[in-house]
């Protein structure tokens, strides 16, 4: 998930694979608690997603019992730069 | 199998057989336009419009009811009434035939002759691309995604396709009825009186079409091609969205 609209890479990372092993839950089970299909959450899980309803986003966050925080996260990587001193 | 898993599998082989049978229609379309060209050329006999121009010396053609017992011409004149309802060989007042000539016309060649039927040749032929033009937009709309990639451009051309078959038609019918009236003007008919030629401009073809109605199917076709770019955008848009 990443907006190249700034200089910089911009990636919204998800943290769902973690969440779900660190809660012992399938895919499956968190689709029958949360509604969303697993095709949905399978999309957001492997960080293809380019956008999340809030009502999503709840569902899942009351499911897992954690902080859309710990969901999402944001990961910067600078550009290249050109000017930089070549090491000796 | 579940019931939902095997209504959906119903529901996707209906689709299959849905999608397979309209490939299947837009085929024998194709297939009956050019059948239909070999045969009227074949015939080499040309049915075309005509007008008569303003040097044809031409009466306005009454309307004479079919009286039984009288003849008006040497064919039998069927419904017919009795003298008591109307008097024989009268016209009734201030009624005359309207609507197009047409031109019959045999011997005319296999080119004229396939001409002559030019719209309804194009028009079978022209179905069946537009047919085959839209099978793609009905597999992916009974997938649940109407506005896949290419839907609205594939609409877009089978309005194009419609609007200049429509044109073709006619202006293919054009030359048909110019060689059939070239035909006519210049084979001598035996009448009764004497062998006589129809008189070079009395006759001209009828720039007018006839049929206007596939004009309204490709404004209609535009009108669906834009909404569905515009659906295009909105499913772009929702990409990715969970």
């Amino acid at each position: 998930m990443s907006d190249s609209s700034d200089a910089s890479t911009v990636q919204v990372a998800c943290h769902l694979g973690v969440l779900l092993e660190e809660r012992g839950m399938t895919l499956v089970g968190l689709a029958a608690r949360t509604g969303v299909t697993v095709a949905n959450l399978s999309v957001l899980k492997n960080q293809r997603a380019r956008a999340v309803r809030f009502s999503t986003l709840q569902a899942v966050c009351d499911a897992l019992d954690c902080q859309p925080g710990d969901l999402l996260s944001i990961r910067r990587a600078p550009a290249a730069q050109d000017d930089e001193p070549i090491p000796a | 199998m579940t019931a939902s898993a095997s209504r959906t599998s119903t529901a996707r082989s209906g689709t299959a057989v849905l999608v397979a049978c309209c490939a299947v229609i837009g085929m024998l379309l194709l297939l009956a336009g050019l059948g239909m060209a070999v045969l009227t050329a074949g015939s080499g006999a040309s049915d075309v419009p005509f007008r008569l121009t303003s040097a044809a010396p031409a009466a306005p053609a009454p309307v004479t009811p079919c009286v039984r017992g009288a003849s008006i011409d040497v064919f039998a004149c069927e419904p017919a009434v009795t003298a008591e309802v109307w008097p024989e060989n009268e016209a009734l007042p201030s009624v005359q035939r309207a609507g197009g000539l047409r031109l019959s016309q045999s011997g005319v060649g296999p080119l004229t002759a396939m001409l002559s039927d030019a719209p309804a040749v194009v028009g079978l032929l022209a179905s069946g691309v537009v047919v085959l033009l839209l099978v793609p937009v009905l597999r992916s709309t009974a997938a649940g995604r109407p506005f896949a990639s290419g839907n609205a451009r594939r609409i877009a051309m089978a309005a194009t396709v419609t609007a200049g078959a429509w044109l073709v038609g006619h202006l293919l019918l054009l030359v048909a009825a110019a060689r059939t009236i070239r035909s006519y003007v210049d084979n001598p008919v035996v009448l009764q009186a004497g062998t006589f030629a129809v008189p070079e401009g009395w006759l001209a073809v009828q720039p007018v079409p006839s049929t206007w109605w596939p004009l309204v199917v490709t404004v209609l076709l535009l009108g669906l091609a834009a909404a569905f770019r515009v659906g295009g955008r909105l499913a772009d848009d929702a990409d990715g969205l969970v």
